[in-house]
């Protein structure tokens, strides 16, 4: 089913389907959700205007669609984060020099996966304090805090000030 | 025999040290670098090309033999010809590729001490025990006078 159909529906169906599993989720494709939404509606659906229909329990299937690509895109993001860390950290964990850890080819993919990365960034470096603080400036740029002289070197100093502003910025929760 | 995870991470990126001829003497940390630890200091990291880390006031932030040079000249060390030891001093290797110095390690009574990355300290009692692709070979040697006070060397 293209996508560009999924996205354009304007058809609400019930919140609950979404818990269904998602075998059952795309059998509900735009040609079949219609008559699917007129049997559980019972005839009632067409008395309601379209947007209180949300206060009745029901979506947009578009909206749906586009949130639950969303949280697939989020999943394989994750996905990619962690493998390309990993496999950054075993190939360079002996090294001292930062741009020398930079220059990793993995390294490389995590910052050019750009602001999306962020949170996962910080996440990390909650647990630990590996060489992200390169990254972070590469994509946060001019918007970088500035790291007091006397900080710099300080690792776990320079963790909180980073996660200070990832707070401050809306990549950390809490 | 059964090596821990240390040894597996040690002998996995310094071929040259598989024949054990080495030994681990601090747990793994990222609160310093080699940099740092061969001029005695634990709490900090240099690095001459991230801005976030310490580098000596006035000495270029570049990763060049004459920079780390200076850098190291800043701490009190002077060049020197060789690596062997020289009683009333201490001595640091720096290693460097054809990319530019990537690792420093300092004497300890004729051994050699290591901060290996993220990884873990060590002594090696050569300096080809870690000599690699990644860190080139020593390339310059620098000296300092040992400080004596109140009896404890510094």
């Amino acid at each position: 089913m293209p996508n560009t159909q999924t996205i354009e529906c304007e058809h609400y169906v019930p919140r609950v389907w979404y818990k269904q599993p998602r075998k059952r989720l795309d059998a509900y494709s735009p040609c079949h959700h219609k008559r699917l939404f007129v049997q559980s509606l019972k005839g009632t659906a067409h008395k309601l205007p379209l947007d209180p229909l949300a206060r009745y329990g029901f979506v947009k299937h578009s909206q749906y669609r586009v949130s639950r690509q969303r949280a697939k895109a989020r999943e394989s993001l994750e996905r990619e984060f962690k493998s390309l860390a990993q496999r950054w950290r075993n190939e360079t964990t002996h090294l001292s020099i930062a741009s020398e850890k930079a220059n990793n080819f993995a390294y490389q993919q995590i910052v050019g996966m750009g602001e999306k990365v962020l949170p996962l960034i910080f996440r990390e470096l909650e647990t630990t304090t590996s060489d992200w603080f390169w990254a972070l400036r590469a994509i946060a740029r001019e918007k970088a805090p500035v790291i007091p002289a006397e900080d710099r070197g300080r690792v776990r100093r320079i963790a909180e000030i980073w996660m200070d502003w990832g707070k401050q910025n809306g990549y950390v929760s809490g | 025999m059964v090596m821990s995870p240390a040894d597996i991470w040690v002998r996995h990126h310094f071929p040259n040290l598989r024949n054990g001829q080495y030994r681990i003497t601090s747990e793994d940390t990222r609160d310093y670098n080699c940099l740092a630890w061969a001029t005695g200091e634990n709490d900090r990291k240099w690095d001459p090309n991230d801005p976030v880390h310490h580098w000596p006031d006035g000495v270029p932030r570049e990763q060049t033999m004459p920079a780390f040079i200076a850098a190291y000249a800043a701490c009190g060390y002077v060049e020197c010809d060789n690596g062997e030891f020289e009683q009333g001093y201490e001595k640091i290797a720096i290693y460097a590729n054809q990319r530019g110095p990537q690792h420093a390690a300092k004497q300890l009574s004729g051994a050699w001490s290591s901060k290996l990355g993220d990884g873990w300290d060590i002594e090696h009692p050569t300096l080809e025990g870690i000599e690699s692709d990644d860190y080139g070979k020593p390339s310059a040697y620098m000296k300092r006078p040992i400080i004596f006070q109140a009896g404890i060397v510094l």
